[in-house]
């Protein structure tokens, strides 16, 4: 089976001394203009359609949540496109300000561990651009790769993958759901204590309180399990990019390689129609519910009175996979390791936790109570979970636990910084990368789907198909014109 | 919570049966981690009101 693309975007917490959420649209974008490294400067807009709906219809305006709409009481910003700040890096990636959020946005990747060594990768380079303002202010900045400030407001971890046209809504609905609600028991980031009515110790996932719907279009507010945005960057008539909202964002690399295969698993049995069919009964109310369940049944309800568990759910994939598709390698592992972590959930959770963000954390949290006699109420382990995301290795929680070989090892550092000097796959982020760092000073124009140059005082705009191989001697081209025409090449 | 059968396998595309095993799995044990100097170490320098103080803005 041809691999899919995928890419994963991250808005990272920020918290800068002295200052507070009203100033933090302000930060970031200082943060993000501040950014040491190699980039292109800007985003062409043009091809963005944020409030198109999959279903076939716009809507008029995307969600805003009331109470953060406060924090913007009698500030002014500038031109959206410049408080977004963009900068386009060496390797084809987006950093830019989100919301308030630095966010850093991965080239697009076949492998799944390409896709996470680059999604690691992004830790560094918001870790720059934080050490960067830092010096510049005086000021302490602190920056966590997580999904909640405990109060009330999350932002994203958000995957894309891309998917023929024909699938449409409908088939990628009722094969992906149900794999989006099983899989946080392998991938789920946890998180200590509950944001919305119904409270919890502990739970899995740190978006689940934050999902209300099934499926809609919003990301800000109103947030579904299934994203029905439809904005694929890239030709409309034959492409879908399914954009994955439910998801945390993992410290642990490995984590992130299974988050995107598994969601990769169900579409390519979507693809064959051959999907596990599941008739869930509440989508939202299973998400939540396997969410905190800390019994570990993870128990689904089913229409027509029936149930299941997240458990089954996800073995109904693999042995549909392992039947019914041409598995390469990385989805062999993701199944194989899968199975494995599943068994060990239940007999073996030291191994079990080496693997998962949720059990690593709670496994942390567990030994605090014990040692100081505490319960889950103690303040410290918020305070804890929120530094497990830090993203300073010499701070992180995380980190410490990697250093101490608790947890499965992240690529190293020297990986990570050469992942954000170029892209290794041929895909199309490969080449954009390649404009950037060879030909930046005749670009005029970057984003997912195209390029434009300036040629001899004319622009010259090349469509970046997303399934195109792009080939490796790109590297050699001596001048813009040879890239444009190598390009040109690109099927 | 309903009190209806459990599905271990999907729901195949002709109509299925349904197993009825109500056993579920069972809760693990869950072991502490090893070892904790670097990992007490920083945990002490950690404000216990920071997560408190940690207000973001909502995004995406």
């Amino acid at each position: 089976m041809r691999p899919i693309l995928a890419g994963i975007e991250t808005e990272y917490g920020l918290l800068v001394e002295g200052r507070g959420a009203e100033d933090q649209v302000d930060d970031a974008m200082a943060l993000v203009r501040g950014y040491p490294g190699e980039c292109h400067v800007g985003w062409d807009y043009r091809y963005e359609s944020p409030r198109a709906d999959l279903r076939g219809f716009r809507l008029a305006r995307l969600a805003q949540d009331p109470e953060d709409a406060k924090f913007d009481a009698g500030r002014t910003y500038g031109e959206a496109h410049e408080v977004r700040a963009d900068r386009v890096l060496p390797n084809g990636a987006r950093l830019y300000n989100d919301h308030g959020h630095p966010e850093y946005s991965t080239p697009e990747c076949r492998s799944i561990f390409e896709l996470a060594n680059h999604d690691c990768a992004g830790q560094k380079a918001i870790l720059r651009a934080a050490k960067h303002y830092s010096e510049q202010e005086g000021l302490a900045v602190m920056t966590y790769k997580n999904n909640t400030d405990y109060h009330g407001a999350s932002y994203g971890t958000h995957e894309s993958y891309l998917v023929p046209r024909e699938l449409g809504f409908e088939r990628l609905f009722r094969d992906v759901l149900p794999m989006m609600v099983a899989r946080q028991i392998l991938v789920g980031a946890g998180k200590v204590g509950s944001e919305n009515s119904r409270n919890v110790d502990y739970q899995l996932s740190q978006r689940a309180d934050f999902l209300t719907e099934a499926a809609n279009a919003e990301t800000l507010y109103r947030r579904p399990i299934f994203n029905t945005r439809d904005e694929p960057h890239a030709n409309t008539q034959d492409w879908i990019r399914l954009h994955v909202i439910c998801g945390d964002a993992n410290m642990i690399s490995e984590a992130t390689a299974r988050k995107a295969g598994l969601i990769k698993l169900a579409i390519a049995l979507a693809q064959i129609q051959e999907a596990p069919l599941w008739r869930l009964k509440d989508p939202v109310r299973s998400f939540q519910d396997v969410s905190r369940d800390q019994t570990f049944q993870f128990r689904i309800e089913l229409e027509q009175r029936s149930w299941t568990t997240a458990q089954d759910v996800l073995e109904s994939y693999f042995s549909a996979a392992e039947r019914l598709l041409d598995l390469d390698d990385e989805l062999k592992w993701v199944v194989d390791s899968s199975r494995s972590l599943i068994t060990d959930l239940h007999h073996d959770f030291s191994q079990f936790s080496r693997h998962v963000d949720w059990a690593a954390k709670k496994a942390m949290l567990t030994q605090f109570i014990e040692e100081e006699g505490s319960d889950w109420s103690d303040p410290h382990l918020r305070a804890f979970d929120l530094e497990y995301h830090n993203v300073d290795p010499e701070e992180g929680l995380h980190s410490a636990l990697e250093e101490m070989e608790e947890v499965v090892p992240n690529p190293s550092t020297a990986e990570l910084l050469a992942c954000l000097e170029g892209c290794n796959e041929t895909t199309r982020g490969f080449a954009r990368g390649l404009a950037i760092s060879r030909f930046n000073k005749q670009l005029l124009g970057v984003c997912w789907r195209t390029l434009t140059f300036d040629v001899d005082g004319s622009p010259v705009e090349m469509d970046l198909p997303p399934d195109g191989d792009y080939p490796s001697h790109l590297r050699e081209a001596v001048d813009v014109e040879t890239f444009i025409s190598m390009l040109r090449g690109v099927q | 919570m309903t009190d209806g059968d459990r599905l271990t396998r999907p729901i195949t595309r002709e109509p299925g049966k349904k197993s009825g095993d109500e056993s579920g799995p069972s809760a693990p044990d869950i072991r502490k981690p090893e070892g904790g100097n670097e990992l007490l170490r920083r945990m002490k320098k950690i404000d216990p009101d920071q997560a408190k103080k940690y207000r973001q803005r909502s995004g995406e």
